[in-house]
Parts: structure tokens; C-alpha cells; sequence
């Protein structure tokens, strides 16, 4: 399955109906894009950074503690 | 389509639109001619046998990026097809009188360099073969 990608026209002649330096998304067959790189008619726009949001203000858990609260509920008396 | 003059015809190859360095273009129909000719025969006697497809093309050359050479050097003496189109009027949209003529192709060969001085410099003969075995296909729309 190709994914679809970013291409900027970079030769003299219009590639695929785009003219020479506009920036279009298409999912290329990978042989006929190897073909278009080689000639210098594309280059591949890279994709922008991926942005995470911003990480949560929680503490992260203590092994000491999580032990304890696992031991306490190993004797926990039957009812 | 009437009676016209060829100013806009369309070749892309491999997708890249090479038609403002096309000097002449034909695409080229032909059928093996098999004689089955038998005694008793005064004429010969042919059927038609298997189809062949070519289209030829004379360019003016270019080795900017992206222009003539650089777009079939990569694709000479590859097995993988590319799809080479013409469009007999680029000005019109495809249908039944201005038909589209998609044919998977491949390419032996093609002159780096056709030089005569004081001429442009061409690449002359380069010639797309028919690379399936259902041939070239029209597109009307």
C-alpha cells in the first residue's frame, strides 16, 4: 500500500500535470517515483516534525510504594 | 475533429509532459502480414497475424533536469514499463474526436546527442514499443 506524499516540481517540464515548482500530494506507483527523482523532474517534500502535546504534570509511580500496596492486599483477611 | 493543423499535440512520458520539445510524433499501428498462400493459388494470400504498437518521436534536446534526457535515461533499457501518452489536441479535453492514446512502454535505446551544426540539436527517432500484451488503449473521456 503506497502512502501519499509530498512532491515539489523541480524540472523544467510539468510532471503529471503540475507545473514546474508547485507542491502536490500523490501516492506514486514507487518505480515511476524512483524514475521522476533520478531525472531531477521531483524532489520529495520531507514530512514536518511530528508534534507530541505536552506532557502531563503527573509524578510517575514508586516501585517501593506499588510493592507495599501489593503485599498489604496479599494479607488481606477472607471474609 | 475536422481537417487540422498540429499545434497542440500532447506526449507525456512517464508522466512528465514533454510536448514544447516534440518536433514530430507518430504513433504507429501494424499487424504481421502471414502468407498462407496454397497450391492451387494464382494471387497471395494473407492473413493478419500478431498486432505491434511503436510511437516515435523527435525532439529537440534538452539536458536541463527533468527535461529529455534526464527524463528517458532512466527509463532506457528497463523492462519495467512507464506510460508514455498522447493527447492529439492538449487544448481539448479527451473524447471520441480528440481521442487519448495510453500505451505501457518500453524503450531500447534513444541518440544522447543528433548534431548537425548550425542546427538545433535534436534526438531524433526515439521510438516507445508497445510492452503488454493488450496493447495500447483510447480513452475517450
Amino acid at each position: 500500500m503506497f502512502q501519499p506524499r509530498r512532491y515539489q516540481v523541480t524540472g523544467t517540464q510539468p510532471v503529471l500535470d503540475h507545473k514546474p515548482g508547485e507542491v502536490f500530494e500523490d501516492d506514486l506507483d514507487p518505480v515511476q517515483e524512483e524514475r521522476l527523482l533520478a531525472s531531477g523532474a521531483l524532489r520529495i517534500i520531507p514530512a514536518p516534525p511530528v508534534k507530541f502535546p505536552p506532557a502531563l504534570d503527573v509524578e510517575p509511580p514508586n516501585p517501593e510504594q506499588q510493592q507495599q500496596d501489593d503485599g498489604a492486599a496479599a494479607h488481606t483477611p477472607e471474609e | 475533429m475536422a481537417k487540422t493543423i498540429a499545434r497542440n499535440v500532447k506526449l507525456k512520458v512517464n508522466g512528465v509532459d514533454l510536448s514544447d520539445h516534440v518536433h514530430k510524433i507518430s504513433a504507429n499501428f501494424k499487424w504481421d502480414r502471414v502468407d498462407v498462400s496454397s497450391m492451387g493459388a494464382i494471387y497471395k494470400q494473407y492473413l493478419l497475424g500478431l498486432s505491434d504498437a511503436s510511437i516515435t518521436v523527435d525532439f529537440f534536446n534538452d539536458y536541463s533536469s527533468g527535461s529529455i534526457h534526464a527524463t528517458l535515461q532512466p527509463l532506457a533499457g528497463s523492462n519495467t514499463p512507464f506510460e508514455v501518452e498522447v493527447t492529439p489536441d492538449s487544448t481539448l479535453s479527451a473524447s471520441a474526436t480528440n481521442p487519448r492514446l495510453v500505451m505501457w512502454s518500453v524503450l531500447d535505446g534513444y541518440d544522447f546527442a543528433d548534431a548537425t551544426v548550425g542546427q538545433a540539436l535534436m534526438m531524433n527517432g526515439v521510438t516507445f514499443y508497445n510492452a503488454i500484451t493488450t496493447g495500447p488503449v483510447f480513452y475517450t473521456t
